[in-house]
């Protein structure tokens, strides 16, 4: 595939609107602006980012509790997930959500997700009507590498394979399953022996690289669509912030040093490098891209922070599908 | 201390190209077998040390554990980051350590980055990679039972090895670089996912061994003018897809493309040549360095390379010399 | 003897046969002919779930609509309940109107994940934002010796989690009219056949028909005590009010046909009117429906009690296996007679 200039500066983008969120989630998570857990994807982007870069956007996507990145590369509104990161009545569900639930089905995502490797089987299942109406799409879940220890993975592995699904599972590999290192949960290292496991192929690509990302998920995605089956990308990535939050808790389940390390490998500052010294852009006009972003994180803040808060009455509606107290 | 070194590359075979062709996954758990029958085969056949290269996957810590051997296995001090350089970096030690033969496990890309730390190693190397002209498809536990056998001075290196050539390359930042197989300059301005999966996108082949029975982009020149191990010659090959002519080549395994050629030309070992940008450079099938408009690299090919061990030689020459005859004690 | 040759029976008898010029159709027969005519009138329902496509279901309930609809549309799925709820919650985001089978309730628990946290959520979670048309059918009930694992009525945990409807026909003609409301729903509904009714057969209209969910059924008037009785227990429990009729107890019978939405105001008007309760089901007494209903009637009806509330239910231990233990666990026309005997 060509990647153009627009493709090197879109991935870009998605990368920088997921970062600077994040970052501003973070602080005010920190300083008690905001309620309840928040998983921070900050680390990961280039993932996100080069996955849903190499897909239409009526493929859907599942998430996991990790999830911010996934709607937020997908084209996700920063108004409506701060608002729904506070708890307000405009956030994408309607303040009865939050950071883990957080989705956008007009996006075709199809929703984070507070248990961990649900989302893998509700993507089977958007793979299936895919097929069986033909309309053409695919479907992508994200997972971490401890969802694969879960029988829900398996189920949904297997299941992807033996109807051969047009589906595309992504593993975000962060090294560990929140707190618990990736050696002490499995016997294996690599993923995608699990796709091999279930028949059907997998590889690895370095997940802190987003042209790398976006090239091996445009391989595969192009597979997939001409009806090849499922297939596994496994992306190789670090979460720079802890399980929860940004200090999190005060465990030593791994060193500064190691994240300090994973943080040269930082896939934004790999990517304005490359933009860089390829002529695309500018450091100039990369920090007007960033101060762009940056304001409207600002304005989604504002946003988010002068809106109401849900009515009481809110609480029972939506719990079937008509809007009446359930 | 007769000593055999143990290195493994735990992505090798396991990259993008498992999407796009019949390429298959080696796992760690094979690879970690294959090491553990290299161990035994090198210990039987007399060495009497086993030096580990660790790697990020523990795979030569794993291969060893339960096998009883701890006076004979010792681990190289180092912190591999799961990185190409971590077989670099191993290379050296064995280097300095004097390890008289190192057994490889990877595809052409691991062995060039093991030759990058240690130039003229005396190399068994094994093929678990995707694409695999340089190592050997051997049984492990002949492969160990070789690299024992020398370490152990039952046979010589001069015996039972070639040395392999090299291409030499210096890049337009003037840092050098190297390749085993061969250099091919892709009409690519990316390395993205590394691997070269566009058939149309290769726009030179500089190949050192150019065998048309080969998997990968030096199969474009096997199949055009072969040039093997020994041949004290190399091959550049200028593709492009409007040209008049082609060669059917598999540049993957299981994907046989049709290749446009403009021109085939022998190159003398010593003898310079160019790689002219705009485009990628790949090093033994993986995309490593991007040159612009104006820039060039210069390849040089030249004998100094690995002394690559053939281990069926290797055991064959052993049972010649009646090596593996012993006297009973009763 | 394998669930197949239990229900062999049940097969034979479900088709339908014209009685009296009254049309009647098996209870089974009748999952199979509501399945065929709604998959032929729209496009966007589909079976999945272990052996419902070449075997048909191990009950026989999806009997030959895979060589009509293909396997596209009914689809044999390896065994793995999360996954099977998991494929109808994606397609079900997605606009179609999946129909997944557990085969035997028990199994929900398989996959109470994808059941509880996911299905009966998103929609809520989602703050509105996405329909959730899915059906999922599962056999329940005892009384076939199938022992602890393959007998159960769960409905009460199902119950308990806003998002579900929980659906529990007692006769082939709420079959079809329950079915097709579900299916028709845009909630997840859970719609539990009884496994030894497959073979009973009742009027069923040939033409597809909607049963209201939420919407309980008088099924005999009486004045003296109200008994609610759920899925199968409705059977016995017209057995009893026949008996106690004879002996100058005259009960009104209701049938709930959903527990959840329950319909408490026709349990409500019925007390009121009798001023005697007793609640028959076949799960476990303690936390199953009976203790929701008698907690709502003394909220909302205590004035009109005559009598403390009666549960017959089953007793606090697993379906045991032997036949003689079983008959014993599973209320009866006998026990419910005695049930309502004991508010006089």
């Amino acid at each position: 595939m060509d990647i153009t200039d627009e493709i090197l500066i879109d991935l870009y983008k998605r990368m920088v609107r997921v970062r600077l969120f994040e970052e501003e989630a973070g602080r005010l998570a920190e300083s008690a602006r905001l309620p309840g857990f928040l998983h921070l994807y900050v680390g990961e982007e280039a993932v996100a980012a080069g996955v849903c870069a190499a897909l239409k956007n009526e493929d859907q996507i599942t998430s996991t509790h990790r999830g911010h990145g996934h709607l937020l590369a997908k084209g996700g509104d920063f108004n409506r997930m701060m608002a729904e990161l506070m708890g307000k009545a405009t956030g994408y569900c309607n303040g009865k959500g939050g950071s883990m639930h957080i989705c956008d089905l007009d996006l075709a995502m199809l929703g984070a997700n507070g248990i961990v490797g649900a989302g893998v089987p509700i993507a089977v299942g958007a793979a299936f009507a895919n097929r069986l109406t033909g309309n053409g799409l695919i479907s992508v879940s994200f997972f971490g590498d401890g969802a694969t220890n879960i029988g829900a993975f398996h189920e949904a592995a297997n299941m992807a394979a033996a109807l051969s699904l047009p589906m595309l599972f992504i593993c975000e590999n962060n090294e560990y399953a929140e707190y618990s290192p990736r050696h002490r949960t499995m016997a294996i290292t690599d993923v995608i022996e699990r796709a091999a496991a279930y028949g059907f192929p997998g590889a690895i690509v370095d997940g802190m690289d987003c042209v790398a990302v976006f090239e091996a998920a445009s391989l595969a995605i192009e597979k997939i669509r001409s009806g090849e089956g499922p297939m596994m990308l496994e992306c190789k990535t670090y979460r720079f912030y802890d399980h929860v939050g940004v200090k999190g808790t005060a465990s030593n389940y791994r060193t500064d040093e190691e994240v300090e390390e994973m943080k040269k490998r930082d896939p934004l500052l790999v990517h304005e490098a490359r933009l860089i010294e390829s002529g695309v852009m500018s450091a100039d006009s990369l920090q007007a891209i960033k101060d762009e972003i940056q304001k409207e994180v600002d304005k989604s803040v504002e946003f988010a922070e002068e809106s109401p808060f849900p009515e009481v009455e809110e609480m029972l509606l939506d719990v079937y599908s008509k809007r009446e107290p359930s | 201390m007769t000593t055999v070194g143990l290195i493994a590359n735990p992505l090798a075979g396991k990259d993008v190209r498992r999407f796009v062709s019949a390429a298959s996954l080696n796992s760690d758990r094979s690879k970690i077998e294959i090491l553990k029958r290299c161990v035994l085969g090198a210990i039987d056949a007399g060495a009497e040390k086993i030096l580990l290269a660790n790697d990020f996957r523990n795979l030569t810590i794993r291969a060893v554990e339960g096998l009883n051997l701890d006076g004979k296995i010792e681990e190289i001090l180092f912190h591999p980051e799961g990185r190409r350089t971590d077989t670099t970096e191993a290379a050296k030690i064995f280097k300095e350590e004097g390890v008289k033969s190192v057994i490889s496990l990877g595809g052409d890309g691991t062995q060039r980055d093991l030759v990058l730390g240690w130039r003229d190693v005396p190399l068994l190397p094994i093929s678990t990679g995707t694409n695999n002209v340089f190592p050997f498809m051997v049984d492990p536990t002949v492969a160990g039972t070789a690299a024992g056998l020398i370490a152990s001075n039952h046979l010589s290196i001069e015996e039972v090895s070639h040395q392999a050539k090299v291409i030499h390359v210096e890049l337009p930042n003037g840092s050098k670089d190297l390749a085993l197989v061969d250099v091919v300059l892709v009409d690519e301005r990316l390395t993205g996912s590394r691997a070269v999966i566009k058939s149309d996108s290769v726009k030179q082949v500089l190949a050192a061994i150019a065998n048309p029975a080969c998997i990968g982009l030096a199969s474009i020149a096997g199949r055009s003018n072969p040039v093997y191990f020994d041949d004290e010659l190399a091959v550049s090959v200028i593709c492009d897809p409007s040209a008049t002519e082609s060669v059917y080549a598999p540049i993957m395994p299981g994907s046989v493309s049709e290749v446009g050629i403009v021109d085939i030309k022998e190159v003398q070992l010593g003898e310079s040549i160019e790689l002219n940008g705009p485009g990628a450079l790949a090093f033994d099938g993986e995309r490593d360095f991007v040159m612009g408009e104006n820039e060039s690299a210069k390849a040089t090919v030249l004998r100094n390379g690995p002394k690559v061990i053939n281990p069926i030689f290797a055991i064959q020459t052993a049972a010649a010399n009646k090596v593996f005859l012993r006297k009973r004690n009763s | 003897m394998s669930p197949d040759n239990i229900f062999e029976g049940a097969n034979e008898s479900g088709g339908t046969e014209e009685k009296d010029g009254e049309r009647k159709l098996g209870y089974g027969a009748a999952v199979v002919e509501t399945m065929a005519q709604i998959m032929r009138e729209d496009e966007s329902v589909f079976i999945a779930g272990e052996d419902v496509g070449a075997h048909g279901g191990v009950f026989g309930y999806y009997r030959g609509l895979q060589p009509e609809f293909g396997e596209d549309r009914v689809v044999d799925t390896p065994i793995a309940e999360q996954a099977i709820i998991g494929l109808g919650i994606g397609a079900a985001v997605q606009g179609l109107r999946p129909v997944v089978d557990l085969m035997f309730m028990d199994f929900i628990c398989v996959a109470m994940d994808q059941i509880v946290n996911q299905a009966a959520k998103l929609k809520y979670m989602f703050g509105g934002g996405a329909k959730l048309p899915l059906t999922i059918t599962t056999a329940g009930g005892g009384g076939l010796s199938a022992a602890a694992q393959h007998s159960q009525s769960l409905e009460a945990m199902l119950c308990h989690v806003p998002g579900l409807k929980v659906v529990m026909p007692s006769d082939a003609y709420e079959v079809k009219g329950l079915l097709t409301a579900c299916i028709r729903e845009d909630n997840p509904t859970v719609f539990i056949i009884n496994k030894r009714k497959l073979g009973d057969a009742c009027h069923v209209p040939e033409e597809l028909f909607e049963i209201p969910l939420g919407k309980g059924h008088i099924v005999r008037e009486g004045s003296d005590a109200t008994v609610v009785a759920i899925g199968r227990m409705v059977e016995e429990a017209t057995k009893a009010a026949e008996t106690l009729s004879d002996e100058g107890i005259d009960c009104e019978l209701i049938n709930p046909r959903t527990v959840q939405p329950l319909d408490i105001d026709l349990i409500v008007e019925s007390v009121s009117k009798t001023g005697h309760l007793v609640i028959v089901h076949e799960a476990v007494r303690f936390g199953g429906i009976g203790a929701e209903i008698a907690a709502q009637i003394q909220e909302k009806a205590f004035d009109y009690l005559d009598a403390p509330i009666e549960r017959v239910a089953a007793p606090f231990s697993p379906v045991p296996f032997s036949p003689v233990l079983e008959k014993k666990y599973i209320p009866d026309a006998e026990r419910i007679s005695a049930g309502i005997k004991n508010l006089f």
